[in-house]
């Protein structure tokens, strides 16, 4: 390689190395997703789940999961939501600008697992975007996994991630998807109602279906204990945590949850090891 | 052949100094700064505070002259290994703007650093320092690089201050391990040091140094002099089973009671030696050319730390005090299979309200929620 | 569309009474049927004499609250999901409407005979009480956590 580029290794964990924007695409007002390309060597392998840290020249960092597929080698991809400071200075990004990467971190979905059976999928909101690189990878090797259901909870019907993958995914025959949402016009053809609510309707065994959930904190312990009521196995109920990572390996503190250190101990837990947690206020 | 022990006088004290001046260490060691003693670049045994006591309780430090002419009467003061091999604030990386950008690493191949005069519960510190930033799975670099070419020179407690509980902690006050050299500091009948060898390297430094072989008596005083340490310590913290019990009280009404008197100041933070948390900080040049991200000590006392999507996650205080307290006495067995917490007393002391970690969970422990369940 | 009762045996198997032992679905069999009705139909209209109840069987019902405005969905219902309440107490007036957003089979009871049943009969009284108890609770429950809005933008930074 005679690139003058240091490759991660080299520069360790804790530095960026630099990618280029490819492409930005507004999914909805306030909610884009950055197609990055490796400035040199290869694009990150992760699985899906992970975290990659993004640096924006001067204003700072912010972890996002991979929402790409992990198989795809020429690039990844970061939804992201403008909320803050650094979030608001990654929208304004246009092609060919640099970020930098660092990553991925943490502990992916258990999709080794979860082959051979039954497959629950519930998003809430932006958190359909961690869980977008599972459904890709589900599909890319659909007969290793029995039924599949995906169940989606949004705002409303112009709060949809990625329309048009869920389009794509409803109109096949070996995915069940499922989208609810809290308010909906009469014209709205789906459901109106808690993404709590789906599940009972999706065709999944319990006795061996593996669930991966994540949305905001309440929606998921309320899916979890849905899970949980129609006899899937709390152990194989797996949830995304959100904490405010900072170094993303450990050494920084702030992404503690008791005795959990979100970046490295997560962000994807079973069940049993966040449940109690959840229950204390400001942990 | 471990541990060794031999004897140096006054003068071997300023030889010891000497050789790892001119061996290229920077050495660091206590001394009077800024009206407390600091750990600072000596040069001699005679930056070191001699005849200095220091009076220490919760909300208190005084420093008193005496005649006496020990070096390392002073037990502590706020400063710990912790300000050297993990500085309040370091450069991370720098970045120069261009097409692409380029990442810089800092460059960690710094001085090498000798340490005098660490307190037992500071070289313990200095052991739960390492597993965080070394045992994995990352490996902290800017610390590993310190961490290598340092040097240890313990000495042994033989006097306690009032905010000291390290019997309770299994730290002191008489260093077992972690150390290149231990001394003893013996003033009569002859004011010497009984040295005890705790590594290689220490060993190599020691051969070099005008010693002597140490008699019984000498043993025997330095063992009765660490011994009456240990007895005259006051305070203790009853750590049998103490990660179940925070971790059963999490809503216990105390923690609301401490948070009335807590400040969140996060000076317990600051003077404690494991405390390690940081909070990277990207700044940039004015016309952008330049970038540059430093890590600067943070604390969990404060609202930013757990800010997270537009609001702090821990907002009120009670929250804030139990996430130190449990992190330090509980959770940090789960994540580093030790305590946090070496019994240094110093969140007692440099805490301006004087809030006693012991006396915290003496209170919880009195009123365990799974005893009046 | 039949006027015949729905059997014991398949009434027993939908989720609404799976605490419900054969002899207590027994007395609820008669006074059943099973319908079904296209997509857009409307199956009730707020403030209409609420004297049916339903178990959705199959397809989706939208209850919505009829506005000057637009129309509002509140709440979706789907298969083994329970709709309607108001027959439960005076004065038996729908609170809502409800149309079938695509074909759908519904189970339907004819809602003064189920109360007459109740009346004569404790144990059925509790035990429908309980499970319709559950109902409300769950639409109540699911109100509340739509009304906190937990996908929209975060708190402003």
């Amino acid at each position: 390689m005679t690139s003058t580029v240091t490759t991660p290794t080299v520069l360790g964990p804790m530095v960026p190395v630099p990618y280029r924007v490819a492409r930005i695409h507004w999914e909805l007002s306030d909610t884009y997703t950055l197609t990055l390309t490796p400035e040199s060597g290869a694009t990150m392998a992760f699985e899906p789940g992970q975290v990659a840290m993004i640096y924006i020249l001067g204003a700072g960092e912010v972890p996002i999961s991979v929402s790409s597929s992990s198989r795809r080698d020429d690039a990844i991809q970061l939804t992201i939501r403008a909320g803050g400071y650094v979030t608001k200075a990654a929208a304004r990004l246009t092609a060919g600008d640099t970020v930098g990467i660092r990553g991925p971190f943490g502990v992916p979905w258990p999709l080794e697992q979860a082959r051979g059976g039954d497959v629950v999928v519930v998003a809430g909101g932006i958190g359909l975007a961690p869980l977008r690189s599972v459904i890709y990878e589900i599909l890319d090797d659909r007969h290793a996994f029995e039924n599949v259901s995906v169940a989606y909870g949004s705002r409303d019907p112009g709060f949809l991630l990625y329309e048009v993958e869920l389009h794509e995914w409803r109109s096949r025959f070996d995915l069940d998807v499922e989208i609810t949402v809290d308010r909906a016009p009469t014209s709205w053809r789906g459901d109106v109602g808690l993404v709590t609510d789906l599940l009972p309707r999706m065709d999944f065994d319990p006795s061996n279906a593996t669930a991966m959930i994540c949305g905001p904190e309440i929606m998921m312990k309320f899916v979890a204990r849905g899970l949980a009521d129609l006899g899937v196995d709390r152990e194989r109920i797996y949830l995304t945590m959100e904490r405010n990572m900072k170094c993303a390996i450990g050494l920084c503190g702030h992404c503690q949850l008791g005795p959990q250190f979100l970046c490295k101990d997560g962000p994807v837990f079973p069940l049993p090891v966040v449940e109690p947690l959840m229950e204390i206020e400001e942990l | 052949m471990l541990p060794d022990l031999a004897v140096l006088n006054k003068a071997g004290l300023d030889a010891l100094i000497n050789t790892l001046v001119s061996d290229g260490y920077t050495v660091i060691g206590p001394a009077l700064q800024d009206g407390a003693i600091r750990l600072v670049d000596i040069s001699s045994a005679n930056d070191l505070p001699r005849g200095w006591v220091d009076h220490q309780e919760g909300g208190s430090y005084r420093l008193e002259p005496t005649d006496s002419d020990a070096y390392f009467s002073v037990v502590h003061g706020p400063d710990s290994a912790k300000q050297h091999l993990f500085p309040p604030t370091e450069t991370v990386f720098t970045v120069e703007s261009g097409s692409p950008d380029r990442f810089v690493p800092a460059d960690h191949s710094q001085q090498r650093s000798a340490f005098i005069g660490l307190r037992p519960c500071d070289v313990a510190a200095v052991a739960v320092q390492d597993r965080v930033f070394l045992s994995g799975p990352y490996v902290d670099p800017a610390y590993a690089a310190r961490r290598d070419t340092s040097l240890v020179i313990a000495v042994n407690c033989t006097r306690s201050v009032s905010s000291c509980f390290c019997t309770s902690m299994g730290s002191g006050p008489r260093a077992e391990n972690g150390f290149d050299l231990a001394l003893t500091e013996i003033l009569e009948p002859t004011h010497q040091f009984l040295v005890e060898v705790g590594s290689e390297a220490g060993a190599n430094l020691l051969d070099r140094l005008p010693t002597t072989a140490p008699s019984t008596d000498i043993e025997k005083a330095a063992e009765a002099a660490v011994g009456a340490c240990a007895t005259s310590m006051a305070k203790h913290l009853d750590t049998n089973g103490i990660k179940e019990l925070l971790y059963a009280n999490l809503d216990h009404p105390r923690w609301d009671k401490v948070a009335e008197r807590c400040l969140t100041c996060g000076n317990c933070t600051l003077a404690c030696p494991t405390c390690f948390c940081s909070t990277p900080v990207d700044t940039s040049s004015l016309d952008g050319a330049t970038a540059e991200r430093s890590r600067v000590w943070a604390s969990c006392f404060s609202l930013d730390y757990s800010y997270m999507g537009g609001h702090p996650v821990r907002l009120r205080g009670a929250s804030r005090y139990r996430q130190w307290m449990t992190h330090k006495l509980a959770t940090w067995i789960d994540q580093f299979g030790s305590s946090g917490c070496v019994g240094c007393g110093r969140c007692i002391t440099w805490c301006p309200v004087g809030i006693d970690l012991t006396e915290e969970t003496k209170a919880i422990q009195a009123a365990d929620v799974r005893s009046s369940a | 569309m039949s006027n015949a009762s729905v059997p014991i045996e398949e009434l027993a198997t939908e989720r609404f009474f799976r605490d419900f032992d054969a002899a207590d679905v027994a007395k609820l069999a008669p006074h059943s049927r099973l319908i079904s009705y296209a997509e857009g139909t409307t199956i009730f209209r707020a403030s209409g004499p609420a004297d049916r109840f339903y178990l959705v069987r199959t397809g989706r019902v939208a209850l919505f609250l009829p506005s000057l405005q637009e129309d509002v969905i509140v709440q979706t219902l789907g298969p083994g999901e329970a709709l309607g309440f108001s027959w439960l107490a005076p004065p038996h007036l729908w609170r809502f409407s409800a149309t079938a957003t695509s074909d759908i089979e519904l189970i339907e009871f004819d809602a003064a005979a189920l109360r007459q049943a109740a009346i004569v009969d404790r144990q059925l009284h509790d035990l429908l009480m309980t499970r319709m108890f559950d109902v409300v609770a769950r639409r109540l429950e699911a109100t509340r956590m739509q009304l906190l809005d937990i996908y929209a933008d975060q708190r402003p930074t």
